[in-house]
């Protein structure tokens, strides 16, 4: 008697286990563990290497069955030398740090220059913003219907609704796109125009 | 008024050398079309506005794809088509031949640079084998780039540089008129695909391309410029065509 309710009582856990996360949730599920966490930081990592893609971070996270929605979401995108979290200079939401609101799209060279030369930027390629977006835990899909904004060294963009896979790097702009391409991605073709870049630097 | 044969390359050349697109949009970070750099010409900052439906943005291998009514505005040039592919890579420092990677990878340059170097070789039969071994060791060479590229840790603070711009469907280029100039026409190439390379430095436009200004028209088959050298070659029916672009009578028959 006492052995069966000892098993019992070690089979319950997994029963519950099972409930909670093998039920086979779907993108529109709205059951399962509700949960929300502010000042939130998600690494978004590739499946087959486990190299760092994406850091999603933001000023509330709130989890829907399948869904992650986010407030403020800032992705920042990596580049390949950053592997893991610890390559990365991530600022730090809880130590009071906000999400750093995006430069306007026609901003002078010297706002841009300003913003990426910060060493925060060191290790960035480029990173989208959006006030609302929501991650699908099932496809792996950041997706968001709110206005978005990309911002990199060369090429800035705007737009309307966005959806960002991670695995690939790779991002949709929805609608609405206003592209802006630095002068600075223009090739040195000339020996003084390097020099002068370098100088720059 | 469709113009072909040897009478082609005097009004194509004509018209090229007097009139056509000779927009500056190499301050706006894209270059001149039809038109020979200037180096007094003064580059601004000003950025490249593009407006598009939608945008796909490919950072693994450096792709963004603008799609839908893609129209690049600018104050002396507007460019629209269905598509627009901008291609960028890693930023190299320039060598001292000021060339920077632009040789190494000329195995990627498109149509339009083998039109140029055929032309070029014909021109010059003895350069034509050390331009082919040129061509066959470059090819090599960006074979075995794209290989690196793959396991290459990036630099993000190196930043990207334009490696090639490609305009598909409807492509529509207008220069317009000079506001000063009273004797400046507007000035429209129209074809299915242009293909800006910025590593050959040249402009391709295929698809049924043609030029009008005013009342001219000229229809080719294909259409290069050197950004470089401000030399533009004619492919039509007959055979190929080349000349200098700031010439009034007309260039050189190819073949």
């Amino acid at each position: 008697m006492e052995r069966t309710a000892r098993t019992i009582l070690q089979i319950i856990p997994f029963v519950l286990l099972f409930a909670m996360f093998g039920t086979g949730l779907r993108a529109d599920d709205n059951r399962g563990m509700r949960a929300a966490i502010r000042d939130y930081i998600f690494p978004q990592y590739r499946g087959h290497d486990g190299r760092l893609q994406f850091i999603i971070f933001g000023d509330e996270a709130m989890n829907r069955g399948a869904q992650v929605f986010l407030d403020q979401a800032k992705i920042d995108i990596l580049p390949n030398s950053v592997k893991r979290l610890d390559d990365a200079n991530i600022f730090l939401p809880h130590a009071g740090q906000r999400v750093p609101a995006p430069y306007p799209i026609m901003a002078d060279q010297p706002t841009r220059r300003a913003y990426w030369e910060h060493p925060k930027q060191s290790t960035v390629r480029a990173w989208i913003f959006s006030n609302k977006a929501v991650y699908d835990k099932t496809t792996n899909i950041l997706k968001s219907e709110d206005p978005v904004y990309f911002r990199s060294r060369e090429m800035d963009a705007d737009g309307v609704g966005f959806d960002a896979y991670h695995e690939k790097k790779f991002i949709h702009i929805r609608s609405q796109v206003r592209v802006c391409i630095r002068p600075e991605v223009r090739r040195a073709v000339t020996k003084d125009a390097g020099q002068g870049q370098k100088q720059e630097k | 008024m469709r113009i072909s044969g040897r009478n082609a390359a005097a009004a194509a050349l004509g018209v090229l050398a007097l009139t056509f697109l000779c927009g500056d949009l190499s301050a706006q970070g894209m270059p001149s079309f039809f038109k020979k750099q200037s180096s007094n010409r003064k580059r601004t900052d000003a950025p490249t506005v593009v407006e598009a439906a939608t945008m796909d943005i490919d950072m693994e291998n450096n792709i963004a794809t603008l799609l839908g009514n893609v129209v690049v505005d600018d104050q002396d040039v507007k460019i629209t088509c269905d598509k627009m592919v901008i291609h960028l890579e890693d930023k190299t420092e320039p060598d001292e031949s000021g060339e920077g990677a632009a040789k190494s990878e000329t195995a990627e340059s498109g149509e339009g640079a083998a039109v140029k170097n055929e032309a070029e070789a014909a021109e010059k039969p003895e350069e034509k084998k050390e331009s082919a071994e040129k061509e066959s060791s470059a090819a090599k060479e960006g074979e075995d780039k794209e290989e690196k590229d793959d396991v290459e840790e990036d630099d993000p603070t190196s930043g990207k540089q334009l490696k090639k711009i490609e305009c598909f469907g409807e492509v529509v280029i207008t220069h317009r008129a000079d506001p000063n100039d009273s004797s400046s026409k507007e000035q429209v190439a129209t074809s299915d695909y242009a293909l800006y390379d910025v590593t050959a430095n040249t402009i391709t436009l295929t698809g049924r391309p043609v030029l009008t200004s005013g009342t001219d028209r000229l229809d080719a088959e294909k259409i290069v410029f050197d950004v470089e050298t401000g030399r533009t070659f004619i492919t039509t029916g007959k055979g190929t065509y080349y000349g200098d672009t700031p010439v009034s009578s007309g260039g050189k028959k190819k073949k």
